[in-house]
């Protein structure tokens, strides 16, 4: 099983490639084309990964090709911010991806877990929301496995407004 | 920096100028590039442009990125702040998202962005509206009056426009 770890700032080369990979693989799942993600700097990757991996940051990676010489698994937690302070602190779950030939083999388990527990331990938040393609049945029978229950919630899936993305949620301990 | 776009007592005659003026806000700068390279430039490196030292709410330093479907400012101690979910998402011609206003967690504002070709590039028109959730909608109102101009004209002179 992949060591799953944080992301650190000196990581930006391997960010980039899964970053490239996972507009690859799923690019309907991105805002940010592959174009966009190419014409990006080194300078700008290097940026990107300081600020995903910075002491507040919950950016969950796992390392792959035997040698660590790429990440094959990632996700990321973030807060909205503001929040109302009566109500329990809302955490988000994004930039989900395991690489193909991890699926299917407890990676993205892995992952989640550790995401869920960062999330209450770290940031405390109360709650963890994801938001999920209408279609994606398979990935909504992940998350249920992991305790997460569609809200009622939806929004247009902005790159095929016709379709929608379920918003899923979780209680933490 | 604590807010976005709150800059309430910068705009004193806000909270009763106009009263029931709630308006979609409409700001509007042209730039000198093609209908592409201005969404490109929009929304490929919006940290390289956007005045992150005065509209932000981590401040200079922070970094602010298009990531799945959010506008996500992350601080250089990794504190994430979501500004907005896209729901509409037409490259190059327009997005369009919920914008959270700062401090208001209850309720979100509407921004849309369009890009559309004229004589000498591109026009790049910001129209926000949603303002009745507000607890004081006119102030949220003319607090964003008076950001988005600073924040257009930064994206004018990074795509190379002049700025009036």
């Amino acid at each position: 099983m992949p060591r799953v770890r944080r992301l650190h700032a000196g990581d930006w080369q391997l960010l980039k490639n899964v970053r490239l990979e996972m507009l690859t693989d799923t690019p309907m799942a991105y805002v940010e084309s592959l174009e966009a993600a190419r014409r990006q700097t080194d300078t700008q990757w290097q940026e990107r990964a300081a600020a995903m991996s910075g002491d507040a940051s919950v950016t969950l990676v796992a390392d792959g090709g035997g040698d660590g010489s790429r990440l094959c698994g990632l996700m990321r937690v973030v807060v909205k911010h503001p929040q109302d302070p009566e109500r329990p602190l809302q955490a988000m779950l994004i930039s989900v991806y395991v690489a193909p030939e991890h699926r299917g083999l407890g990676l993205a388990d892995e992952l989640l877990r550790e995401a869920c527990h960062a999330a209450a331990e770290e940031l405390s938040a109360a709650s963890l929301e994801l938001g999920v393609h209408e279609d994606n049945s398979r990935a909504q029978a992940f998350y249920s496995r992991h305790g997460f229950e569609t809200t009622g919630a939806s929004r247009p899936y902005p790159q095929d407004t016709s379709k929608r993305e379920l918003v899923m949620e979780r209680r933490l301990p | 920096m604590e807010n976005l776009f709150s800059h309430p007592e910068s705009e004193p005659e806000s909270s009763q100028g106009g009263g029931n003026d709630l308006e979609p806000l409409i700001v509007s700068v042209v730039v000198p590039s093609n209908v592409s390279h201005a969404f490109q430039g929009f929304t490929d490196h919006p940290h390289l442009w956007w005045p992150l030292e005065e509209e932000s709410v981590y401040g200079a330093g922070s970094h602010v990125e298009f990531e799945e479907n959010l506008i996500l400012e992350t601080a250089e101690d990794g504190r994430t702040s979501v500004w907005g979910t896209i729901d509409d998402w037409q490259p190059p011609l327009s997005f369009h998202a919920s914008w959270y206003p700062a401090g208001t967690p209850l309720w979100s504002t509407e921004i849309r962005v369009v890009f559309s070709a004229v004589q000498g590039g591109t026009e790049v028109r910001l129209i926000h509206d949603g303002w009745e959730g507000a607890e004081d909608p006119a102030a949220s109102r003319a607090s964003y009056a008076e950001g988005w101009p600073r924040v257009l004209q930064r994206y004018a002179r990074f795509m190379g426009g002049a700025v009036a």
